[in-house]
């Protein structure tokens, strides 16, 4: 009873300490505003009964974003280690094998293909965005009638979801009744675009920068926008160029947001599934191959062992990208 | 030179136009044109619109089930994660207790790795937990990138909000809970709609996982059900574009509610702190 209406006396969205009695905790709470002030000066390693209780109450509050990390994501890695090392399919837990699943990637054509891919596919639709991405950023920059309007039609292929403007772009380039082929249909038979080996990356890598350079545009425009418009004029009563300006002023003021998108958009890209998967399927043969298709059709093949093989084996890559993010944000 | 400019700016609309336009130009008319004509008659002319498409994928294709669990699963894991976000994020910004770099560090690195390393060891998980194929299953998987997702953004807002406010309040004798309520919550909404307005484009679009945890018609989220469709014997391209474009329509409202942070919230999640 008197937790009870202890309980209705805390707020809402606090869940009540477990293991704290009614009574006590709720002089804790009336009297902890003083102390609670006090112990927040510079000072505060100082051993009170309010400080516990905020410790209690802090671990209290984490404790389930925690729970969820250590149980769907600490758990998980760690296991699709393991699971790389072992023979595991789907209702077989398997033996451990050594490196067999590693060594195995040598002469493995998807394995290959993937590799290539994540310079291929990841790093040239990266560069492509960049252009892109910097020239609808200038364009932008401009002042243009319904300039709100134009950002709004711009960030269209970043904000539908994925699988709609992949689903979207896969009708531009189907053979022979895509839409692309249908618009070349006067100048020339239809084009291949997803069956042929070249045709197939060319299309992933421009359906991937359809769909990507948006985010790189609208951040690119918040950098410009933060460039003061003084160092303009000054440059032109020098009597630079425009191009002149963009390269001396404009590049080197916005090189450090470019990084950072650089690397985040590298990492959504080396993990992108949804482009591959609902435009080749990772075809024809292994030619579009990536890392994330890989590890799902291994998945459906119930090959564990195998498919966390592949996962595993991009890890470092995925490292070094999370290192140069956590050092470029230093120095900004 | 004025002259020149206005010449500039146009070609400039003209390049936008051209480079966003024609995809989804062609997907809304495809979905509006009668049964296979875009196979049989393909052109970028939107000749005897209908909504046939439309009716046939709602109706006939039991595809407003499939909006219906996208929906579900998107609101839940918003939800859910929000809940947990902001309570770890005011834990972390707030409180002095052992472990909490520890726990900070631990949300960073969760939010960076990759799904793909997750998803073999999940299904075995969800599996045993008996969720295997239920929206409570692939809710619980989501909340792997929602939790970390929006724990990050919402600490990188609390560590900015100074605290005064939150000690004048408590010298008035509030509790930290109702001063969370009272005084940080309001003052960050626009952090906790951009963490939201995220963690729903994310769940409502996912793809990689939904295929995995999903199989079953009743519970298959929209992407998954239109995956099956294309890769059914006969591609029916209108159906599905008519599929697309209905699913694409409640997150390009939620963008276009919250569109003045999202971007900035998207790159802030990966590189603050």
């Amino acid at each position: 009873m008197q937790a009870n209406t202890n309980k209705a006396a805390a707020p809402a969205g606090a869940p009540a300490p477990a293991g704290s009695a009614g009574t006590s905790r709720r002089d804790a709470a009336r009297g902890s505003g003083d102390a609670a002030g006090r112990s927040r000066g510079p000072g505060s390693g100082r051993r009170n009964p309010a400080v516990s209780r905020e410790a209690r109450l802090g671990l209290l509050l984490v404790l389930p974003a925690v729970a969820v990390i250590v149980i769907l994501i600490g758990y998980p890695t760690i296991s699709s280690i393991w699971y790389s090392f072992t023979d595991r399919m789907v209702g077989s837990p398997g033996h451990f094998i050594g490196l067999a699943n590693y060594t195995r990637l040598a002469t493995d054509s998807g394995f290959l293909s993937a590799a290539a891919n994540l310079v291929l596919i990841v790093g040239i639709s990266l560069l492509l965005k960049l252009v892109l991405g910097t020239l609808v950023a200038v364009i932008l920059n401009r002042p243009m009638p319904g300039r709100n309007l134009w950002r709004l039609l711009v960030m269209l292929p970043w904000a539908m979801p994925g699988f709609v403007a992949f689903m979207g772009l896969r009708l531009m380039f189907e053979s022979p009744y895509g839409a692309i082929n249908v618009a070349l249909e006067s100048f020339t038979s239809p084009v291949p675009f997803l069956s042929d080996p070249t045709w197939a990356r060319i299309s992933v890598v421009l359906a991937t920068v359809w769909r990507g350079f948006p985010f790189w545009a609208i951040s690119i425009l918040a950098a410009l926008q933060t460039i003061p418009k003084e160092l303009y004029e000054a440059a032109r009563m020098d009597g630079a160029s425009t191009w002149q300006q963009f390269v001396n002023i404009t590049v080197p003021q916005i090189r450090s947001t470019v990084a950072v998108i650089a690397v985040i958009s590298a990492i959504w890209t080396a993990n992108g599934f949804e482009n591959i998967w609902l435009m080749t399927q990772g075809g024809p043969s292994t030619t579009t191959m990536t890392f994330p298709v890989l590890s799902f059709l291994s998945l459906q093949s119930r090959q564990l062992g195998q498919a966390a093989a592949y996962a595993v084996v991009i890890l470092p890559v995925m490292a070094l990208f999370i290192m140069l993010l956590s050092r470029r944000k230093k120095e900004i | 030179m004025q002259k020149r400019g206005r010449l500039t700016t146009l070609l400039g609309m003209a390049f936008l136009a051209l480079l966003v336009v024609p995809p989804v130009y062609y997907m809304v008319i495809a979905s509006l044109k009668p049964r296979s004509a875009i196979y049989r008659t393909p052109s970028w002319l939107p000749e005897r619109s209908s909504l046939d498409n439309y009716a046939k994928v709602l109706f006939n294709d039991h595809f407003l089930v499939n909006i219906g669990n996208s929906l579900i699963v998107a609101l839940m894991t918003t939800l859910l994660a929000m809940i947990l976000g902001v309570l770890a994020a005011y834990a972390i910004a707030r409180f002095k207790f052992p472990g909490r770099n520890v726990a900070s560090q631990l949300i960073l690195m969760s939010y960076l790795t990759p799904m793909v390393l997750l998803f073999i060891p999940l299904s075995v998980v969800v599996g045993n937990l008996g969720l295997a194929d239920t929206l409570p299953g692939l809710i619980l998987v989501y909340l792997t990138f929602a939790v970390p997702l929006c724990t990050w953004l919402i600490l990188g807002h609390f560590r900015e909000f100074p605290v005064d406010l939150e000690e004048a309040a408590s010298i008035d004798g509030a509790t930290k809970m109702r001063t969370l309520v009272s005084i940080l919550l309001p003052v960050s909404a626009p952090a906790l709609a951009t963490a939201a307005s995220l963690a729903f484009m994310m769940a409502w679009g996912e793809l990689f996982l939904a295929l995995t945890f999903v199989k079953g018609q009743a519970v298959m989220t929209a992407p998954v059900a239109l995956q099956h469709m294309s890769t059914g014997d006969v591609q029916q391209y209108g159906p599905i574009m008519a599929g697309a474009v209905l699913s694409a329509i409640p997150v390009l409202v939620v963008y276009y509610i919250s569109q003045r942070w999202v971007v900035q919230g998207a790159s802030e999640g990966a590189f603050k702190g």
